[in-house]
């Protein structure tokens, strides 16, 4: 079976170190820890899927996600937003902006993490 | 329904998941920020409370300081949609949660 990269872009590194350790027996991840380097990470080489923080330092994960899709060789990459804002709306709105998929922190069920990044994945 | 101080569950699961490396590192890490979260709720800045309420939803939650993961969510949100109630309870909630999880956590530090 093929596994799966995936791409975490997360800023805070007890947030990775918790990723990692729910993901990395599944799927080979490239971890960044802002915006900039992500986008041009992903852009070198696009991963699966990606794991998006909101609430990055300087450029924040909307914006990221925005520049993502403006860039047409991954602007259809699968992007989950990964975030504590869990206000009622704001489901929504992420979606809206044009997220894949919605999971909220802090991930006291990993099944729901794992069933959004299968969703996403190509079949089979 | 009050939540607990600190739900056991939470780091038993990460016990599994990485081992008491993993246990330790987060613990520490967060226990190592307290001080200055601590120092910042205390000011009068809201919009760094708010910053640290947001930081502690997750960061708390999944070390299983639930209670304290919850009232920072409501301190996170109350900042951001101006609630008139945030200096007067949610703010010194927040403050009492965080003390009584800090306390929790340092003995989980011990024990783990």
């Amino acid at each position: 079976m093929t596994r799966h990269r995936l791409a975490v872009i997360e800023d805070n590194p007890d947030n990775r170190l918790l990723l990692q350790a729910l993901l990395d027996d599944r799927y080979d991840l490239d971890e960044y820890a802002d915006g900039p380097s992500a986008l041009a990470g992903i852009t070198a080489a696009p991963p699966a899927v990606a794991l998006l923080d909101i609430s990055l330092p300087g450029m924040d994960g909307s914006e990221v996600l925005r520049r993502i899709r403006a860039t047409p060789a991954i602007a259809k990459l699968p992007v989950v937003a990964l975030t504590a804002h869990a206000m009622s709306g704001d489901r929504e709105r992420f979606l809206a902006e044009g997220f894949n998929e919605y999971v909220t922190k802090p991930i006291v069920d990993e099944e729901l993490l794992f069933a959004a990044i299968a969703r996403l994945l190509p079949p089979g | 329904m009050t939540l607990p101080v600190l739900d056991p569950a939470r780091i038993a699961k990460l016990h599994r998941l990485g081992g008491r490396e993993l246990v330790l590192q987060l613990l520490d890490s967060f226990l190592a920020e307290a001080a200055s979260r601590r120092a910042t709720l205390q000011g009068a800045d809201v919009s760094a409370i708010g910053a640290v309420a947001h930081q502690l939803v997750a960061g708390a939650g999944q070390l299983g300081a639930t209670a304290l993961s919850e009232v920072a969510r409501r301190v996170d949100e109350g900042v951001r949609s101006g609630d008139a109630t945030l200096t007067t309870t949610l703010i010194p909630q927040l403050r009492a949660a965080f003390d009584e999880a800090m306390v929790a956590l340092a003995g989980a530090r011990e024990n783990a």
